[in-house]
């Protein structure tokens, strides 16, 4: 692999996205935050979690989707089919399940009134049900929401009358990324982040290099510098319809801490899953418009990382962040697992003081623009993906 | 108070027991809450036993591993965690991210 040097090379590949500064007001406006809502995540497939999640038939997960202004339930029926469904029971409207997970034993019971569900969604019980008039329990089922598994990703869509399959919609991330054992992963550990920003502005943060040597100059401060010991350049970049991915190197000559120097020689792991799919050392995939999937290799064995970012408002963000790695089978790995996990949340920690100031900053109108360099073009097509979903934003005057 | 022991051939970090937390989260508040000059002392004990450590852990797998050798374990996790601010940042103050409070973690 070898990174080549020559400047303003992705807008050559990518001319039509142009070279210009890129509008703020997006980030900012709470109007164009509810054209967003509607035309973005109301018509979009969304990730909401991971089969693995729900391994065993009757398990179950609730995920708030607050920017869809609605609680969804997805569940594992008692015929192994994943199903996902409105969390809302066809009496009166209340939530059915107030809880993040479970498992039921083959119904699932409104707290409300004990109407009762079966674990693929129709209602099987009503208490006095001779008392209703004319109830007909064949058609009040729950409310079925459109559901994709892609590699074991679970995704969801809001659009009842959207026809474009998951895979479809996937594009070239599918094709890239197709058989990548991402179920030979475990999740060691989660992170939810309660942000005062734009999950724009914080996608934005996480979507290039070319601040790594000063915003994490104490965290990373060498492992991707490449050109004259000075800066990061990326490997590769592919914008796929409305996702993107960047790949990049590490710097042979990144100088590991004493404690990961120790602990790659104790890694003794067996299990050395890899991700063949990868492009370069690092990949970024930019799955629109609130997922991210983070593809690193490593000497023993490859891991993930993914990011979700679920708007709350227009300046207040979750950032779910989730770490897989291959199951540890011997002590040395376990620990250089967790090794290589802070390491990263440090530079999450640094990014995330980022994402709020870098709000504020914009939310003060003092710059209506920002401007980008070349490796940043996955946040300039972040931008124009955005917009041709949502269209422009109207400057205030 | 933390009353987990050690086995008796890493009886010598006894001192550090406190150290001995099953979660992420409650070494972040640990640390948070522990001086530079105690960083370091755990850091310097626990790193010269890391590899003797290893060994003793591995003699059963990981998967099984027996609830008295499990203190050891969450020790070995502790110095992970108190070991960017040792070998990188070497200082309290120098971190300059979002209070790790706000990353809630669960595992």
């Amino acid at each position: 692999m070898k990174t080549i040097m020559t400047n303003k090379r992705w807008a050559e590949k990518y001319p039509a996205l142009g070279t210009g500064p890129i509008e703020t007001e997006s980030c900012i406006s709470p109007d164009y935050f509810e054209r967003e809502r509607e035309l973005i995540f109301r018509r979009c497939w969304l990730n909401v979690g991971r089969v693995d999640e729900i391994p065993e038939r009757g398990q179950y997960f609730v995920r708030e989707l607050a920017v869809c202004r609605t609680s969804i339930l997805v569940m594992r029926g008692k015929d192994s089919q994943i199903r996902a469904f409105h969390n809302v029971c066809s009496h009166r409207g209340n939530k059915l399940v107030p809880h993040e997970r479970g498992a039921c034993p083959g119904k699932l019971m409104c707290g409300f009134h004990f109407w009762t569900f079966d674990t693929e969604g129709k209602l099987s019980w009503v208490p006095d049900e001779e008392n209703f008039f004319g109830l007909d329990k064949s058609k009040l089922g729950l409310t079925p929401v459109r559901i994709g598994i892609w590699e074991g990703f679970i995704f969801v869509n809001l659009d009842a009358d959207g026809t474009q399959s998951l895979e479809d919609y996937l594009s070239g991330v599918a094709t890239q990324l197709k058989g990548a054992p991402f179920g030979e992963l475990a999740r060691l550990r989660t992170y939810k982040v309660d942000e005062r920003a734009n999950w724009k502005v914080a996608i934005d943060a996480q979507n290039e290099v070319y601040h790594l040597p000063f915003q994490h100059r104490f965290t990373f401060p060498d492992a991707f510098i490449l050109k004259d010991n000075k800066y990061t350049r990326l490997y590769d970049v592919n914008l796929y319809e409305r996702h993107c991915v960047w790949s990049c190197e590490y710097n042979p000559d990144f100088k590991i801490s004493p404690l990961g120097a120790l602990l790659g020689q104790l890694d003794a792991t067996k299990n050395a899953v890899r991700l063949n799919q990868m492009i370069g050392d690092f990949d970024f995939f930019l799955v629109f418009p609130n997922m991210v999937i983070l593809l690193f290799k490593a000497p023993k064995a490859d891991y993930m990382v993914t990011y979700n970012f679920w708007p709350l408002a227009v300046d207040h963000t979750i950032w779910e962040i989730r770490y897989y790695y291959p199951p540890a089978d011997n002590t040395g790995t376990r620990l250089a697992q967790e090794y290589a996990l802070c390491r990263l949340r440090d530079t999450l920690q640094e990014d995330a003081k980022a994402h709020e100031a870098i709000h504020a900053g914009l939310a003060s109108r003092a710059k209506r623009e920002i401007q980008l360099q070349d490796d940043e073009i996955c946040i300039r097509f972040f931008h124009k993906v955005v917009e041709d979903h949502a269209g422009v934003a109207e400057t205030l005057r | 108070m933390n009353s987990a022991v050690l086995p008796d051939e890493f009886n010598a970090l006894m001192p550090f027991i406190a150290w001995a937390l099953p979660t992420e989260r409650e070494r972040t508040i640990k640390r948070l809450a522990s001086s530079m000059d105690e960083l370091n002392g755990f850091y310097a004990a626990a790193m010269a036993r890391l590899e003797a450590i290893v060994a003793f852990l591995d003699r059963e797998p990981l998967e099984q591993m027996s609830d008295k050798n499990k203190p050891l374990m969450h020790l070995m996790l502790s110095l992970v965690e108190i070991s960017n601010i040792v070998e990188l940042y070497k200082r309290l103050d120098k971190f300059d991210g979002m209070h790790p409070s706000r990353f809630v973690s669960s595992e």
